[in-house]
């Protein structure tokens, strides 16, 4: 057996993990407060207004990393599975449990800055627009995987069946994103203007990238910390039966 | 195969109310949009709305009765290509409750006023996509199966996995409609749609087999 497999079941061990993830919260989450703090700071406050969206467009600082962290943390989740699916690994179900959640919140997050951004900008609170109907969709998912979970509960299929079902829908999420923009842009062009082709001014860019990764690091706090209840809780009942 | 779709038909026909229901459904469906005034770009979609309805009626029927008389749990053992069985309750399924409404389509289209090519191409899209369609609903009931009322959660987990499938199909249509090209939906529906063929038996059995276990 090599090095790389040996290292990867004994994280896979409970109480490692548990060890390892305690030092990780403690780093995380410090770390993860002050760069989001200096980020979003920066971004309310001292980066100038835009030129045309005026003040309006510093929700930005909370609604990128919102849309981006609901996209990765799909990922994440479907990693999980896939690795709860082959490896038998239930430390991976118990994290892919853990993401999901964490994941539907900042969906819905993503969603509800996005409105709150579109009221001024565009005059209503929605479009059916590409990007925001594969957003929403993506919703749906995340809210079907937690209700399969939370149906099979007491059933033996219930971590396959949603491993299944993850990774499903991340085979479907890059087929629902292409198949919506295709359709739609067929009709009428898309209203939001991307963040990579007009070049952002570089004092706008600095507490974007701050608050993308504080984001970044406390949703990994929030997903230890509810990965590590949840251990317990799976050991207290196999203690108490 | 052959023996498997001919038991399952005989078994529906016998039980005789999930053969005619979806047809029925899409009928009355059908009916009670006529009956609003509508723009005639809808058509296409509204047609869909009743074929993707009485589809979620019955797609969960596909493995319940099996499952609790037994007989499943006896194929896997007893049958030497357990996948090949997976095919063909899909398609038994399929040609009893969505063959009707193909054969409904044409008395849809006179009624509708459809002309001849958006109709030849709404036929075809409902014909590929109804087999994707039953083969993620087969995928979702095997997810499902020791769950005993499991029907509205079936739909909120099914309906966001049809989406792409809708936007293709109904968008191919929307466009014969127009007069403008369509070909390359109906295109991408197929790769789908054989991508699928080789892969349902695959997850389906996998999560049966975790079933019994």
């Amino acid at each position: 057996m090599n090095k790389f497999i040996r290292k990867f079941y004994k994280w896979s061990s409970p109480k490692i993990f548990y060890r390892y993830s305690t030092w990780g919260i403690r780093f995380a989450l410090p770390i993860g407060l002050i760069v989001l703090g200096y980020g979003l700071y920066n971004g309310l406050f001292v980066a100038p207004a835009d030129y045309l969206q005026g003040d309006a467009f510093r929700i930005i600082y909370v609604h990128a990393p919102c849309a981006m962290l609901s996209l990765f943390l799909y990922s994440v989740l479907a990693s999980m599975s896939f690795v709860y699916l082959i490896w038998h690994v239930k430390l991976a179900d118990i994290v892919a449990e853990a993401t999901a959640k964490v994941g539907a919140l900042f969906t819905f997050l993503a969603l509800v800055t996005g409105a709150i951004w579109g009221k001024p900008m565009w005059g209503t609170w929605w479009v059916w627009d590409a990007r925001l109907t594969s957003e929403l969709i993506l919703l749906f998912i995340y809210l079907g995987y937690l209700l399969l979970r939370k149906a099979l509960m007491f059933h033996e299929s219930q971590k396959k069946a949603s491993a299944i079902l993850a990774l499903i829908g991340f085979i479907d999420i890059p087929i629902i994103h292409f198949s919506v923009n295709w359709w739609y842009t067929l009709h009428q062009p898309s209203t939001i203007t991307k963040l990579g082709s007009p070049s952002i001014d570089n004092q706008m860019l600095t507490p974007l990238i701050f608050s993308i990764v504080g984001f970044f690091l406390i949703a990994a706090t929030i997903v230890l910390i509810k990965s590590q209840t949840e251990l317990l809780k799976v050991k207290r009942n196999v203690l108490c039966s | 195969m052959l023996n498997i779709i001919k038991r399952d038909i005989w078994i529906y026909i016998k039980n005789g109310v999930p053969v005619l229901n979806p047809v029925l459904f899409f009928f009355v469906i059908l009916t009670v949009y006529s009956i609003i005034p509508f723009h005639k770009d809808y058509l296409p979609g509204i047609i869909w709305i009743a074929v993707i309805l009485s589809l979620l009626m019955n797609v969960d029927f596909m493995f319940k009765e099996d499952y609790s008389s037994g007989f499943l749990e006896q194929a896997m053992i007893h049958h030497k290509n357990f996948k090949v069985f997976i095919l063909g309750k899909i398609l038994a399924i399929w040609m009893v409750s969505m063959a009707p409404i193909l054969l409904c389509l044409p008395i849809v289209a006179v009624i509708l006023n459809f002309s001849l090519y958006p109709f030849y191409i709404l036929f075809i899209t409902i014909l590929v996509s109804s087999l994707i369609l039953y083969q993620l609903g087969a995928i979702c009931s095997s997810l499902m199966l020791s769950l005993k009322h499991s029907n509205i959660l079936h739909s909120i987990i099914l309906l966001p996995l049809f989406i792409p499938i809708i936007i293709l199909g109904a968008g191919s249509s929307l466009n014969s409609l127009h007069g403008l090209p369509c070909i390359g939906q109906i295109k991408i529906l197929f790769v789908i749609l054989l991508n699928l063929l080789f892969l349902t038996p695959y997850i389906v059995s996998f999560m049966l087999r975790g079933n019994f276990n």
